[in-house]
């Protein structure tokens, strides 16, 4: 049987890959020291698949269509397509894995959760910057999942702890014996495009970090549905982390790094789970 | 309150042309949508304080980018428009 073996989230800022020559060399030194940091615990994991949360950016969807959850079950998926993240990956197209990606979307419709899926999606920086900075010789297959963060109204917290779970479920009900690495990518604070631009609320990002420590379930979901009420608009993508914490199932956080970071907008964090053996 | 074509006009110059287009055909662009006065006259005189209500976030923020604002910019221009709700936020 499958196995989840790691749990993780990263940000994903654009400025890290559009303003990577123009950084200051201590922005471009402690983004170095930290995503090759979450690049070795990852690889030390020996993951055969990883699957990604992430949000979208107005690259897959409009407001023609936007799903609240979408999997994505191709066996290979488009580049990013953003011009500053061009050339930063080694092969044209990112592979996929199309028998887990289905096998997680049927789990899901069987748990009373309704996905959206696709047989092709572009991968873009959401996705795209912690693999490009984690440096793998070699990307293993990605299941893609999508999570509507741009566009309101977004899945509550509580949906998404829920989703968490039911992917650790779905992950350890497959029957291949594969080792699985999931990740939550996005936040921590920013604000990007409203009147706040800029905006890095520490408070909202520390409050994050202890609540991931120590907190229950419930008490996780209804403190982030408050505290999102009064953050900048990237905040949302606090979600996806909500997702990799509940994916660990509660069994402790470690903060590999944290900054507030002007230069790439961001709270910028990064963080494992610990998964029981 | 969100305009449909408005976003749809700025999520489609995301493609490789758009900054060319809305350089040197901007008025040929906005004649592809169906927009009302106001906002037709906004995109033509960059009167983001009118686009903004209207706009995704995150499309406002590639808008801004391709007009050429970089980031301090487009931080500056967009805190014209902050109420006094966004400052006691920002303070705390």
């Amino acid at each position: 049987m499958a196995k989840v073996v790691g749990s993780f989230a990263a940000s994903h800022a654009p400025n890290i890959a559009r303003a990577w020559d123009r950084l200051t060399d201590e922005t471009r030194d402690w983004l170095t020291t930290h995503y090759n940091e979450l690049g070795n615990r990852v690889k030390a994991l020996k993951p055969d698949i990883l699957v990604i949360h992430s949000n979208d950016h107005w690259i897959n969807f409009f407001l023609d269509n936007i799903p609240a959850f979408l999997v994505g079950i191709g066996d290979e998926h488009d580049p990013p397509p953003e011009p500053f993240m061009e050339g930063l990956f080694p092969k044209e197209n990112l592979p996929g894995h199309a028998a887990l990606g289905r096998h997680i979307l049927e789990f899901a419709m069987n748990s009373d959760f309704d996905p959206s899926y696709s047989h092709r999606v572009k991968i873009d920086h959401g996705i795209g910057i912690p693999i490009w900075r984690m440096g793998f010789d070699e990307v293993p297959p990605v299941v893609p999942v999508f999570v509507n963060l741009v566009e309101k109204p977004f899945p509550t917290p509580k949906r998404c702890i829920a989703w968490g779970h039911m992917i650790r479920e779905a992950i350890q009900e497959y029957p291949e014996d594969l080792r699985v690495v999931v990740f939550g990518t996005g936040g921590l604070s920013h604000s990007i495009g409203e009147t706040t631009m800029g905006w890095i609320d520490e408070k909202f990002d520390q409050a994050c970090v202890e609540l991931f420590r120590s907190a229950s379930d419930d008490h996780l979901a209804d403190e982030l549905s408050r505290m999102l009420l009064e953050t900048g608009n990237g905040g949302a993508e606090i979600r996806s982390w909500s997702i990799a914490h509940a994916v660990a199932d509660g069994q402790g956080f470690d903060l590999i790094g944290y900054t507030p970071q002007p230069e790439t907008l961001i709270g910028c964090g990064l963080a494992e789970w610990k998964i029981a053996s | 309150m969100t305009d449909y074509w408005l976003n749809k006009l700025i999520f489609e110059l995301q493609g490789p042309d758009g900054r060319e287009q809305w350089t040197n055909r901007r008025e040929e662009v906005i004649a592809k949508y169906d927009l009302s006065l106001d906002i037709r006259t906004a995109l033509i005189e960059n009167d983001i304080g009118t686009l903004l209500p209207h706009v995704n976030p995150y499309l406002m923020r590639f808008f801004l980018l391709m007009l050429g604002y970089d980031d301090d910019q487009s931080i500056s221009v967009l805190a014209e428009f902050q109420t006094e709700e966004d400052r006691k936020r920002l303070n705390g």
